[in-house]
């Protein structure tokens, strides 16, 4: 009982979106987690980067200033809440309703 | 001040300014998370959290280096910081009895013990992976006793995956949520040793991916082999029916798992990946 695994898309400039490490202080190992849209949310650094399940990046969201430890961990409550396990032993609640500030 | 010593004050307030104009040009479509659009902050009295996930309402936090995890739900959160001491201003919070796990069996001390990975399984809570490809998880229906058990991949693999099992190392789980399978990613390595009369002995070892699934019975049920070299280095996962990955390549992966999960050999499965 084996099943192969194949590969089965070719490289498109859309799923390009999908290398991470184009993005500035998002670096391995990242964290990742998916919402009830199949929207990916991606952790890494100080920031988070979310892309549609087609590998469209939707947004970045980026902490600063009082954020002094990379992010370990994300996950998505179930009312759109997103929950940050930082390297200081914390843990960060952010609605993602809030519109947050453009640089 | 000297020359010399403006000069050099004037070059490096120039490469601050450059500095922040990079900074500035690379986070242009960034948004800011300030301060007071964090919803709730929570400061843990103790521990070293490496993971996180949510599921149901529940929150789980594991500490994979005591082999512990703490299982929360939000409600209860909040009600545990509500009268806690603050610092910061902010709510910090202490484990209790009832919210700690212990994540290996009573058998095992962590000395012989070697954890070598861990991840979310079935039914929420952590599994840790030993170095020996022995596993140690809870089971929703033991956790109200705390009792651990233990799922040993060398008695539950089929005698052809047995073979050579000493190079095999799990190196991750992925919980299969809805359809109740657990996913583990493992590596079987072979070693040849090639005879090249120019440049001497030349060692190439030649690795096989592949994932290892089991029902939530602890059953093997089958195998999705000749996985991509770097998806088993993956360092998250995430899903139900469609698994992503992220690995230290900054690459996004994508495994979908299709139809009668109970049986394999029925399946379609496939691996894409983003470059």
């Amino acid at each position: 009982m084996t099943l192969t695994a194949e590969t089965v898309l070719e490289i498109t400039s859309e799923q390009a979106k999908y290398h991470l490490g184009d993005h500035k202080n998002l670096v391995g190992p990242s964290a990742i987690d998916i919402d009830q849209n199949g929207d990916i949310y991606i952790g890494g650094g100080k920031q988070i980067l979310v892309f549609s399940n087609n590998g469209r990046h939707l947004r970045t969201m980026t902490f600063k200033g009082h954020f002094y430890s990379w992010i370990k961990d994300i996950a998505l409550g179930l009312n759109s809440e997103l929950f940050v396990l930082s390297g200081s032993k914390s843990i960060y609640v952010i609605d993602d309703s809030v519109d947050l500030i453009a640089f | 001040m000297n020359k010399s010593q403006h000069l050099t004050s004037i070059s490096t307030l120039l490469k601050f300014l450059k500095m922040d104009l990079i900074n500035r040009v690379i986070d242009k479509e960034a948004e800011l998370i300030l301060p007071d659009q964090i919803k709730r902050y929570y400061f843990f009295k103790s521990g070293s959290f490496e993971k996180l996930w949510i599921t149901a309402g529940n929150l789980c936090l594991v500490e994979p280096n005591s082999f512990q995890y703490y299982v929360l739900n939000e409600s209860e959160l909040i009600e545990n910081t509500k009268n806690s001491r603050r610092r910061g201003g902010y709510p910090v919070f202490e484990a209790t009895e009832s919210t700690l796990f212990e994540g290996i069996p009573n058998k095992w001390s962590n000395n012989s013990f070697a954890l070598f990975n861990f991840g979310r399984g079935i039914d929420f809570q952590p599994y840790f992976v030993a170095k020996s490809g022995e596993i140690a998880f809870n089971r929703t229906d033991a956790i109200m006793n705390k009792k651990a058990m233990q799922l040993d991949l060398k008695e539950l693999l089929p005698t052809e995956i047995k073979m050579g099992f000493s190079d095999i190392l799990a190196h991750n789980i992925i919980s299969a949520g809805d359809n109740n399978k657990l996913y583990v990613f493992a590596s079987r390595e072979f070693k040849n040793v090639i005879e090249r009369q120019v440049n001497g002995k030349l060692r190439e070892i030649y690795s096989e991916k592949f994932i290892c699934v089991f029902n939530n019975k602890g059953k093997y049920v089958g195998l999705i082999d000749s996985i991509p070299q770097d998806l088993v280095y993956e360092t998250s996962i995430a899903g139900t029916e469609n698994q992503y990955a992220t690995s230290p390549q900054h690459q996004l992966h994508y495994l979908h798992t299709t139809g009668n999960t109970d049986n394999l050999s029925n399946c379609k499965s496939y691996v894409t990946r983003w470059h």
